[in-house]
């Protein structure tokens, strides 16, 4: 039988101490070790709201089981296809980052996407007739990426001929696609609409994905986390870094493009633009974060976060408790490093799903990892350690097979809890790109961005109504 | 966020060395460790200050930081000490006791003779913890230990051949007698004339071990200790707390063990004979 | 073949250190024995048993090096490993470097350290976020937040039953365990009674008296001063008592609380008698034992004798005399013990925190008659320091009980310990003195009593603080009630 209160009376007296530290200065007077905690009140939240979500009886076991499925799931590349018919998108229907949006209130990068899926499509011939289609809206649904299972970067749009990645998670079940990447410059995700633009994308679908296609089932199912798991290792992130990832892929799948029956030209083509483009991989680590987020979907008084996306408008988030409802406030602007003469007023608000890296512990969230990155958005190494260190403070679990060197191999800290959000007022890191406002305008630079916090705000009001009464 | 010592440092004493506090004393600091400092005073006791989770000795005085604080940064071996005032005084930094605490003495209930053969079976299966003329003195003067416990003659040889035996802070003979002699005091009645020749050759090993040695002959001796005789009488199971006593050092825990399972066997052979 | 031997004082490593020393100079090529040991007289043997001879004068705490080599050339190999081995294992760890990021929220913090107890002192709308951190992470907490909503309390207490830990509050403001006081508490001596408490002030009173007679505290469990109202119904009054029960080093418990819900009460008593430790009861109010008379209980179970309990007179003792008596206290239950006494023989007494309704002072505090205040009460204490800490409202409330000259006696108590004014006596005996100057000057004698709630080892020193308000002429006891009953005697009509 154990002792009575885990052994208090018998034992050593230590202590944590949270408020007045003269309370805690009393103690160590006494010989007592004394762990203070940096206490300040919450940042978000009335207190009635706080104490009923950290008083709800299932919190516990929901979150154990939202961040276990986050965890334990896993990713596999399987198949390369047409969005139509992967995602059932029909003309006229396309898919965007974020949460959902009018053409109204779409920024630059997102119309000039918009514009040059509908020129894609051949829904108009030329950009002012794009334009008019889009603002009276006949003939075209606009819906979030994430609605259908998807993810897409910065404007992410994804239109019925554009052909997406396929991946499992062989653990839960689910599937989840991603657009491919289509390299830097002036290119569609930047809002880009011109007619090399347009080339490349025709290319993509009639070259690009159909080979890679071809090789991946070849090749047989490409285990995504493994190789995320070893690029953190080799100085990629995975949201903003993403070198090491994209050259794994591509020697893993080499040696099946090779074997192909195409013209030599053509694979020298898709060897030439994969290889070049350093974010290729981003492309496999996002809908790789979309399935484990997916796997901890709909667990009943979880403040599990399971999706951050901005439309470059609004910046939203979903919890694991609350459904498919949305939370959104307006996007913030990246701080960070501009190239050439950009600078802050040639940047659009963030934009993309390529939040999901984060919502899945990497990018911001393995900065530590990375720490070339952060040179590039304006920091330092010891700023990439200190911004991981605090993000452990707002998640409820370290990846398992996500590990940081410079760490000593722990684990990335994973699974964002809005309640710990709102009481410390830390919010979660992300690193990410900057697109132009003008639309096609392309990459004005790089940089930190947080989402705004009235998106937690309001989410922990959600959960603490769906709570159980104190 | 745990603050690191200044000038003053509060501590909690050992009621063991807490006479020794009422005195008036200098020494020096015989050695420094992350977790624990060594003096000696000019009586030839030694008083350890520890980290709070650092290896409790029996003659400690505990600080609340804990070894990664590194409080005891500005120590060094041969610095000077004191007991003034009611407080050790090392290089400056007045250790003042505010509160106590209270070595335990002994252990209840009654010796388990399955226990023993387990604590045995373990000492015998595990890898041999000294080679060489080391090893085979030790386990000489062990077998003579045993020997001299149960007919109670040639103590004070079977003590001379191990005191001082062995590298170490405290040699490996030593933790032999430590543990042979803690047992005896915690679950028989005291080998008193064993404790009489350890103190009386005091000299022949090295001050910190001289003086724990001592603390043993009077039932005192740290927790990891504590807790494998608590397994002896079946309060715990045995497989944690030996586990924990074998992490204790690089040899002493085993040497330890060593003499605690020698004592533990005389005792139950005399239960028996009885 | 070359030898080396030598001894170094003042060179005293661990046997994990020894271990990488030998293993590195014995690893270098080129040398065919080596020790590297303290130089007992055994070790010494085992050098011989080499063939190398001791160097002079080796004691027992130097270190004994001895080393075989082929050749010069190896010998001083092996003599460099040896210093570097040696630099490696004695070089100082750094101090501190780049720490880790502050722990946020009290999960964060239970996390990192091997604690046994959590304190939260945080606002109360907030407390419960943090006690439920401590909770979830298997520690036990105090509360020392006050405005936490019952309901929250109750939550607390059902999820630390659940778990089998204890929540102490909330507005719990003095706690013991393990020998350190938590919050506003005496140093008393380590001991075998065990204090299950719904009253701060109540238990340092009980634990100063029990210390003054020589018996000792086990732990000081802090229940919260609202856990025995109907509403809480005495959760952790329960859980308190069952581990003192339980408790090996505890023999004997006493629970202090103002007078509790009847039926709670009755519920206690009926708890209690289960036990198999023996329980005291000093559930305070008009007509129950005062907490000295429970002290005096306690001291003779226990085989013990009652002693005198101190006082410090001035040379001139106050003579009885007409008037009011005015309480000014800091501790509620201190009041309360006073108004008690006060109530049976001198008839109602206002107050801020009246025994009867009908005895409530107006919202100004002004009083007609006799009247005590407790200076500790939330509506005083809004926004400003506890006068355990802060005494300036009571001081400035003394010079006006000193110019009122309807008043007879003045009453405080001055609680010491952990928390509280270190040095109270610094403001109160010039205060002391100055009143009794002004109703002199009146013509009035104005007699003040103190209680002193303390022990000999509180940091302020209380004998200092003792004889410093004597001689400011105050009469100083360290009973509670008998300070009240002095007051009282001295306005009674001769």
């Amino acid at each position: 039988m154990t002792a009575p209160l885990s052994g208090l009376l018998g034992a050593e007296p230590s202590f944590v101490t949270a408020g007045a530290s003269l309370l805690a200065d009393a103690l160590s007077a006494q010989a007592a070790p004394v762990e203070q905690v940096d206490w300040r009140p919450p940042a978000h939240g009335t207190p009635q709201a706080l104490a009923r979500v950290a008083a709800d009886p299932r919190r516990e076991s929901a979150n154990a089981t939202a961040v276990e499925r986050l965890l334990g799931a896993g990713a596999r590349l399987v198949d390369v296809r047409p969005a139509g018919e992967a995602l059932g998108l029909a003309p006229g229907q396309f898919l965007h980052a974020g949460p959902p949006i009018t053409w109204d209130r779409a920024s630059g990068p997102l119309r000039g996407a918009l514009i040059g899926g509908v020129l894609l499509e051949g829904l108009a011939g030329t950009p002012e007739r794009a334009q008019e289609v889009l603002e009276r809206g006949d003939g075209i649904e606009l819906r979030p990426c994430h609605a259908a299972g998807a993810v897409g970067p910065m404007a992410g749009v994804v239109s019925p001929s554009m052909w997406v990645f396929e991946l499992e998670d062989p653990v839960h079940g689910g599937r989840a696609w991603c657009s491919l990447n289509e390299g830097l410059g002036k290119v569609l995700r930047y809002g880009a609409y011109g007619p090399e633009v347009l080339d490349r994308l025709r290319w993509m679908s009639a070259v690009l994905g159909p080979l890679l296609g071809s090789a991946v089932r070849r090749h047989g199912p490409v285990d995504i986390t493994a190789l995320i798991a070893q690029m953190l290792q080799m100085g990629d992130e995975g949201h903003n870094r993403n070198r090491a990832g994209t050259l794994m892929l591509l020697r893993e799948l080499l040696p099946d493009l090779l074997s192909l029956d195409a013209p030599g030209s053509e694979l020298a083509e898709v060897t030439r633009f994969v290889g070049g483009n350093d974010h290729f991989f981003l492309n496999l680590v996002m809908p790789a974060c979309k399935l484990a987020t997916d796997a901890a979907r709909d667990v009943p008084g979880s403040s599990l976060v399971v999706t951050m996306a901005r439309n470059g408008t609004d910046f939203g988030i979903q919890t694991s408790g609350t459904g498919d409802r949305w939370f959104t406030a307006p996007a913030r602007t990246a701080e960070g490093l501009f190239l050439g003469d950009f600078g802050p007023d040639d940047a659009n608000p963030d934009i993309g799903d390529s939040a999901i890296t984060e919502t899945g512990g990497v990018g911001g969230f393995a900065m530590a990892a990375a720490p070339a990155i952060v040179r590039l958005v304006g920091g330092d190494a010891a700023y990439a350690l200190r911004t991981t260190a605090r993000m452990y403070e707002i998640t409820l679990a370290e990846s398992r097979a996500y590990t940081v060197p410079v760490l000593d191999f722990r684990g990335t800290p994973t699974g964002i809890d809005v309640l710990q959000v709102a009481r410390t007022g830390i919010l979660p890191q992300i690193n990410t790109g900057m697109a132009g406002r003008v639309a096609g305008t392309g990459q004005v630079g790089a940089g930190l961005v947080t989402p705004p916090p009235e998106c937690f705000a309001q989410a922990l009001e959600a959960l603490a109504e769906a709570a159980p009464p104190l | 966020m745990r603050t690191v010592a200044g000038p003053q440092v509060p501590v909690a004493a050992s009621t063991a060395v807490g006479p020794l506090l009422r005195t008036s004393a200098t020494g020096s600091v015989l050695a420094v460790f992350p977790a624990a400092v060594y003096v000696r005073l000019a009586s030839g006791a030694v008083v350890a200050v520890v980290t709070s989770d650092g290896l409790r000795l029996p003659n400690a005085l505990v600080v609340a930081a804990a070894r990664t604080d590194a409080p005891f940064a500005r120590h060094a071996p041969g610095g000077r000490a004191a007991v003034t005032g009611g407080a050790l005084v090392l290089d400056g930094v007045r250790y003042r006791p505010v509160r106590t605490w209270t070595p335990r003495a002994s252990t209840g209930g009654t010796l388990q003779a399955h226990a023993v053969a387990a604590l045995d079976a373990r000492l015998t299966a595990a890898p041999p913890a000294h080679a060489g003329e080391v090893a085979a003195r030790l386990r000489a003067g062990a077998a003579a230990l045993g020997q001299a416990l149960r007919t109670g003659a040639g103590l004070a040889g079977a003590a001379d051949a191990l005191l001082g035996l062995g590298p170490g802070l405290t040699p490996a003979g030593d933790d032999v007698l430590a543990g042979a002699l803690v047992t005896c005091v915690h679950l028989g009645t005291g080998v008193p004339a064993l404790a009489v020749r350890v103190r009386q050759r005091a000299h022949a090993t090295t001050a910190l071990s001289a003086d724990l040695l001592q603390h043993c002959a009077e039932g005192r001796t740290s927790a990891p200790v504590l807790g494998v005789l608590d397994a002896l009488v079946g309060a715990r199971p045995l497989g944690p707390a030996l586990d924990a006593l074998l992490a204790v050092g690089s040899t002493s825990g085993s040497d330890t063990a060593t003499g605690v399972l020698l004592a533990a066997r005389t005792l139950l052979d005399r239960r028996e004979d009885a | 073949m070359t030898d080396h031997v030598e001894a170094r004082g003042g060179t005293y490593l661990d046997s994990v250190a020894l271990m990488q020393v030998t293993r590195a100079v014995r690893s270098t090529p080129g040398v065919s024995a080596a020790l590297v040991a303290m130089a007992t007289g055994l070790n010494l043997e085992l050098l011989a048993g080499l063939g190398l001879s001791a160097p002079d004068g080796a004691g027992p705490n130097d270190l004994l090096v001895g080393v075989r080599a082929d050749d010069d050339a190896a010998l001083a190999a092996a003599l460099t490993a040896l210093e570097a081995a040696l630099g490696a294992s004695t070089a100082r760890p750094s101090a501190g470097g780049a720490g880790p990021e502050p722990a946020r929220t009290t999960a964060s913090a239970a996390a990192r350290a091997e604690a046994g107890l959590a304190l939260v002192s945080v606002p109360g709308p907030y407390a419960f976020l943090e006690a439920m951190d401590a909770l979830r992470a298997g520690l036990s907490v105090v509360v020392f937040s006050d405005n936490v909503p019952v309901e929250q309390e109750v939550r607390l207490k059902d999820e630390a039953a659940r778990r089998g830990l204890l929540v102490m509050g909330p507005d719990c403001g003095t706690a013991a365990v393990g020998g350190v006081g938590i919050g506003f508490a005496n140093v008393v001596r380590p001991g075998r009674v065990g204090l299950v408490a719904a009253s701060g002030t109540g238990a340092q009173q009980l634990m100063c008296l029990l210390d003054e007679a020589g018996v000792g505290v086990s732990a000081c469990l802090g229940v919260g001063g609202r856990d025995l109202s109907a509403a809480v119904g005495g959760r952790s009054t329960r859980s308190a008592l069952a581990a003192l029960d339980a408790d090996p080093g505890t023999d004997l418990v006493v629970v202090v609380s103002k007078p509790p819900a009847p039926e709670v009460a009755d519920e206690v008593r009926a708890l209690t008698a289960g036990m198999a430790t023996p329980v005291h009861l000093a559930l305070l109010g008009e007509g129950a034992a005062d907490l000295t008379g429970v002290a005096e209980q306690v001291v003779r179970a226990l085989g013990g004798t009652v002693p005198e309990w101190p006082t410090w007179a001035p040379d001139e003792p106050p003579a009885p005399r007409g008037g009011a008596l005015r309480g000014l206290f800091s501790g509620g239950t201190l009041c309360d013990e006073a108004m008690a006494i006060a109530v049976a023989a001198l008839g109602p007494v206002a107050s801020n925190i009246p025994l009867r309704p009908e005895w409530a002072l107006p919202a100004d505090l002004a009083a007609d008659g006799h009247a005590m205040v407790d200076f500790g009460d939330d509506r005083l204490t809004a926004g400003r320091p506890h006068p355990m800490i802060d005494p300036t409202l009571r001081l400035e409330r003394l010079a006006g009980e000193a110019a009122d000259p309807s008043v007879g006696v003045v009453l405080l108590d001055v609680v010491l310990g952990h928390g509280a004014d270190p040095d109270p006596a610094a403001s109160l005996a010039p205060a002391v003195r100055a009143a009794r100057a002004t109703a002199a000057a009146d013509g009035r004698g104005l007699a003040v009593v103190v209680s002193l709630c303390g022990t000999a080892g509180d940091p302020q020193g209380r004998d200092r603080q003792a004889s410093a308000l004597r001689d400011a002429g105050a009469t100083v006891l360290l009973s509670n009630a008998a300070a009240a009953r002095l007051a009282v005697s001295l306005l009674e009509a001769p």
